[in-house]
């Protein structure tokens, strides 16, 4: 399996960036596509397979700057993931970057926050 | 004949010239007769004459080299026009395989767009809701803008049990796989109120959370999480209250004194998984007066962005919704579709977009 995979970003897609090295989960960007799972399928692969051995701690980092509602259920898959990796006793994090201009997306990582019962932390740029 | 050929007999004839007029040179100076004899002569007395005899063959040789260098040249050149006609042929064939392949391409996309405009007739009878609910409530209006031609947001209007219900309703996706969610959504919000009479706005979005995971057969680790956000209303105008429930979709109230209230909604959207796995949809009751205002929208308007990257925003919606609420129908409905578009101008639409506007 590839340790690290990079997708660049497209008009209707995020950048991703999976690093089994650092434990490192990073979607950036537009999250638009018109086949949603699709686009995610290969994020469910890599995941299934770091879950297999993951690392102690594991970071999500979301710089969205525009998320449709069905990548949103993607996310939740990929946020209770982490949920998982807690309950194995293990250390996971969400952190939900956004601009601070950007009151939609604000919004709606306090949202997330609110109904996740794992850390997840705001940082507004 | 080819070029080293041709230049060295050129060569060589240009290098005759050297030995015959040495020779006659030679005949003049040392004032012999033209002969053949005295040729022969002064051939063999001067040796210098045997390297002047060499002349035409080594004029030949060079002169060959060159025309090899040409021969070359010519070669070269054959072979480019050779190469540049392969192309111009191989271009042809890809010119015409291209115009083919555009025509299937129209071809399919009209047959596509006959497809989807045909849906569109069948998703505007769903749609067509709004125009009982405008008539039954004047000063109400809706906007709507799809994304493509059929869309994944709707508005339900339905009388029944002595209530009015509404439902604002924003599907996953947008296009066809949205208008397949709606058709969904439709028929449970049908079916749902007429089978059970007596079911609050809250059981009811519990109901059609179930249901959808029933007919898409989800299950956490299955593929379709599909589902959709919604806010329900349930008028009761007999006691004056409206009775809401969201998921994901809230409400903006206005009193008919200008007073702007935000109602919440739940935070899970219908479908798909929730979190928390004995979520339970709660309700709002909120008294009215005559003459009060509230409006249901979906996110494709709060986040559209402009061409500076920028959302239109919830700020930017409430702001033009406390503005413009006391203003007739129709003027409210041109008003904000014109503030939508002077936001977007030319930068394309990301969702699909509506706005009901209620009038008690």
């Amino acid at each position: 399996m590839a340790e690290v995979i990079n997708i660049p970003a497209t008009e209707d897609t995020p950048a991703i960036r999976l690093d089994a090295g650092k434990g490192q989960i990073e979607i950036s960007g537009k999250a638009l596509p018109e086949d949603s799972l699709a686009f995610f399928k290969p994020v469910y692969e890599w995941l299934n397979e770091y879950y297999q051995s993951p690392l102690n701690s594991t970071e999500l980092h979301l710089r969205l700057d525009y998320i449709n509602s069905a990548s949103t259920r993607h996310l939740f898959n990929i946020i209770s993931g982490m949920q998982d990796l807690i309950d194995k006793q293990m250390n996971a994090k969400v952190i939900w970057h956004c601009k601070s201009s950007d009151e939609m997306m604000k919004t709606k990582g306090e949202e997330l926050q609110s109904i996740v019962d794992i850390p997840f932390e705001i940082k507004e740029v | 004949m080819n070029y080293r050929t041709r230049y060295f007999i050129y060569g060589a004839i240009f290098g005759c010239f050297f030995p015959v007029i040495s020779s006659i040179v030679d005949l003049l100076v040392q004032g012999l007769p033209f002969g053949i004899d005295s040729i022969l002569q002064v051939q063999r007395t001067q040796p210098l004459h045997w390297v002047i005899d060499s002349a035409p063959l080594f004029l030949g040789v060079f002169a060959m080299l060159a025309g090899i260098k040409q021969d070359e040249v010519m070669q070269m050149n054959q072979n480019l026009e050779k190469k540049v006609q392969e192309r111009t042929l191989d271009l042809h064939e890809k010119n015409s395989e291209l115009s083919l392949a555009q025509k299937d391409l129209s071809k399919s996309l009209e047959k596509i767009s006959q497809s989807i405009d045909y849906a569109q007739r069948i998703q505007m009878a769903l749609i067509s809701n709004a125009e009982q609910m405008k008539s039954d409530f004047p000063g109400s209006f809706f906007l709507f803008r799809p994304r493509d031609v059929v869309s994944g947001d709707f508005l339900w209007y339905h009388r029944s049990n002595g209530y009015v219900y509404l439902a604002a309703v924003d599907c996953t996706g947008h296009g066809v796989p949205g208008a397949f969610m709606s058709l969904i959504g439709y028929c449970l919000l049908n079916k749902i109120t007429s089978e059970h009479k007596h079911a609050g706005t809250a059981e009811i979005l519990d109901t059609i959370h179930i249901e959808i995971q029933k007919i898409l057969n989800q299950k956490r680790d299955s593929e379709v999480h599909d589902g959709m956000e919604m806010a329900l209303c349930r008028i009761d105008t007999k006691n004056k209250t409206v009775d809401f429930s969201g998921a994901g979709m809230g409400l903006c109230y206005i009193g008919v004194n200008g007073e702007m209230r935000e109602v919440k909604a739940d935070f899970f959207s219908l479908g798909g998984f929730h979190f928390k796995p004995n979520f339970k949809y709660s309700t709002q009751t909120i008294p009215y007066n005559t003459g009060d205002r509230f409006y249901m929208f979906s996110d494709g308007i709060t986040d559209q962005f402009n061409d500076k990257d920028e959302k239109f925003g919830l700020t930017r919606l409430r702001k033009n919704m406390a503005l413009h609420s006391n203003k007739p129908a129709a003027d409210q409905e041109k008003i904000f579709a014109s503030e939508i578009d002077n936001w977007k101008k030319s930068t394309r639409q990301l969702d699909d977009m509506m706005l009901a506007g209620i009038a008690l």
